[in-house]
């Protein structure tokens, strides 16, 4: 084992001998598993501790499976091989995940890519099973993401849920190598529109975590600000859509005009209702224009003041988490306006060589960035989206359960797909 | 919340909804002379939207699903979404149209009725935006649609959008005038 130098975690890179223990054992779990075309990454946490993050290099094009003890990682073995071409030996699933059969190249990310048509769309698990089979997607429900689920089941009762994804893969980790992280900034804010401010976060900490230079704290504390008004005005579209979904009318109108102040009082102070672009790798591009602060406030107060209208939507366990997490956002948020430090909003980066990981909490969960820089530009990247985590839950959730309860059960997982799909 | 906070909130402060936006002139004169070129049979007073997310990072379905809720309230100039093509008047894409989707693309233009429209809404959809350039993304609904409408914005407001639809309502309206008149 060697420790290459990573910041904040350093990286233990492994023989594939070492590789295969830590995959033997199901400790501590995983959090993101990744791959560029010479090594294969994975970051591990025990709930508290610190995180481990280590890597082994390929060896003939594969590496040690971690799938058979940590289920979780079959998704990303399957990315892992259509992005890079690396196998994942003794894998649980070899099917494509993002590769469709549709790119002019298979394996595009790699050091040569093949020529295209590799994969069939994959296949379902379920196979020929004389059950009934219904597909929705990838068009679906009114305003939804991208995906394909193969629901099974006989009549309304649901046997197994597939997610088939994968359809809004854009190539975005291709397009922001060889670029500087200032650049390939607009496109971590643009992974997944609902955490932009949050992947833009952990991109600026990861980039600023490899050149071992730190945000003024003035940035520190505006990216505060943005974050919460994010987690406070997407747990209010949330709650709007669960309510929309257990047809509490008056509720979801009140989740919906008090969300449309918030992303009102973003524009006002940010000048961007999602505050896309605002995080910058060094701090953030602007401070808030003058009489921002005020709006903000303004749609705070209104806010709780109605706080308690949430109260109908208590029987979903979910929702009463999100109105929780707005209280606490909102103490957050007048705290950090109230306690502004003085100074410069950014640092300039400098043109060096490093590797980092940063993190952001997003309004539907952690996101963890990395990337290594060679002489100011980015060589490898990989953004991990709680998409990652979300969609393995509603299979889980809805396996044994009901038709009726789908849409409440997608409107509280937040699915999104362009996270995942990158 | 009693009844009664309820009812003189609203007396007092009115309804949510927000006054609708003004509709771009020029946008809707260039609609109407579309609308006018197509000699088929128009659309109602009434348009019911399709929505294609063909690849979008979900930045413009935010603003959609806005549009659709307590203060746009989309429903009130008659405009709707629906759950299948073979109702929709209009295929409001967003997203730079990835390779992965240009089939269901298709396949939802195609199982509309005629006369159908396509409306680009954000920037991806009007050009590929940031992601021009990838493997994975054919590059704007032009690439794969004729388009009749672009919204552009990173993602637009759900104003914007709106002043958009009720253009292509207002314009269709007009060219109605216009074609009884003569």
């Amino acid at each position: 084992m060697r420790t290459e130098p990573c910041s904040p975690w350093p990286r233990h890179a492994l023989t594939q001998e070492e590789w295969a223990q830590i995959a033997g054992a199901p400790a501590p779990p995983l959090l993101a598993l990744w791959a560029d075309a010479r090594e294969v990454y994975a970051l591990l946490r025990e709930p508290g501790a610190e995180p481990l993050f280590v890597s082994t290099a390929i060896e003939a094009g594969a590496y040690p499976a971690l799938s058979p003890i940590r289920p979780q990682a079959a998704w990303f073995e399957r990315m892992i091989r259509d992005l890079w071409g690396h196998t994942a030996t003794s894998g649980t699933d070899q099917r494509p995940l993002l590769d469709h059969g549709n790119w002019p190249q298979a394996a595009p990310m790699a050091a040569a890519p093949g020529p295209p048509g590799r994969p069939e769309p994959p296949e379902f698990l379920s196979g020929e099973d004389p059950a009934d089979q219904i597909p929705l997607g990838p068009v679906r429900g009114l305003i939804e993401a991208p995906a394909h689920l193969r629901v099974t089941g006989y009549g309304e009762s649901i046997a197994r849920l597939e997610a088939r994804l994968g359809y809004a893969h854009k190539g975005t980790l291709a397009l922001m190598r060889g670029k500087s992280p200032r650049a390939a900034a607009r496109f971590a804010a643009r992974l997944s529109g609902e955490a932009t401010v949050a992947h833009s976060i952990a991109f600026a900490r990861a980039t600023e975590a490899a050149l071992n230079c730190e945000a003024p704290a003035r940035a520190v504390a505006w990216r505060g600000v943005m974050a919460e008004i994010e987690r406070i005005a997407g747990n209010l579209d949330s709650l709007a859509a669960v309510a929309e979904a257990m047809e509490v009318h008056v509720v979801a109108s009140r989740c919906a005009w008090h969300g449309e102040a918030m992303r009102r009082a973003a524009n006002i102070a940010f000048g961007h209702r999602l505050m896309m672009d605002c995080v910058i790798p060094g701090g953030v591009a602007a401070d808030a224009v003058p009489g921002g602060v005020e709006a903000v406030g303004r749609a705070l107060a209104g806010l709780e003041a109605e706080r308690d209208e949430m109260e109908p939507l208590a029987p979903a366990t979910a929702a009463r988490g999100w109105v929780n997490e707005i209280g606490e956002s909102t103490r957050l948020v007048r705290n950090l306006l109230a306690g502004m430090p003085e100074g410069a909003l950014s640092v300039p980066l400098p043109a060096e060589s490093g590797e980092g990981i940063g993190f952001a909490a997003s309004p539907i969960g952690d996101v963890w960035h990395w990337l290594r820089l060679d002489h100011g530009q980015i060589a490898s990247v990989f953004m991990c989206d709680p998409g990652w985590t979300q969609w393995r839950l509603l299979e889980a959730a809805m396996a044994g359960g009901q038709l009726d309860d789908l849409r409440l059960t997608i409107a509280s997982l937040r699915l999104t797909s362009s996270g995942m799909d990158l | 919340m009693t009844i009664w906070r309820r009812i003189s909130r609203t007396l007092r402060e009115g309804p949510v909804a927000a006054a609708p936006p003004v509709v771009d002139v020029q946008i809707m004169a260039s609609l109407a002379t579309r609308l006018e070129a197509a000699a088929h049979a128009r659309l109602g007073r009434s348009l019911a939207i399709r929505h294609m997310d063909a690849g979008s990072c979900g930045g413009c379905e935010i603003e959609l699903r806005a549009l659709r809720r307590a203060v746009y309230d989309l429903e009130r100039f008659g405009i709707r979404f629906v759950a299948s093509p073979r109702h929709a008047d209009v295929l409001l894409v967003t997203g730079p149209v990835t390779r992965n989707l240009v089939d269901a693309l298709e396949q939802s233009h195609a199982a509309m009725p005629e006369p159908k429209f396509v409306i680009a809404v954000g920037d991806c959809a009007v050009d590929g935006g940031v992601f021009k350039g990838s493997y994975a993304i054919k590059g704007g609904v032009g690439s794969t649609l004729p388009v009749d409408l672009l919204i552009s914005g990173c993602p637009p407001t759900p104003e914007r959008i709106l002043a958009g639809l009720r253009a292509l309502l207002e314009a269709n309206a007009r060219s109605k005038t216009n074609v009884s008149s003569r």
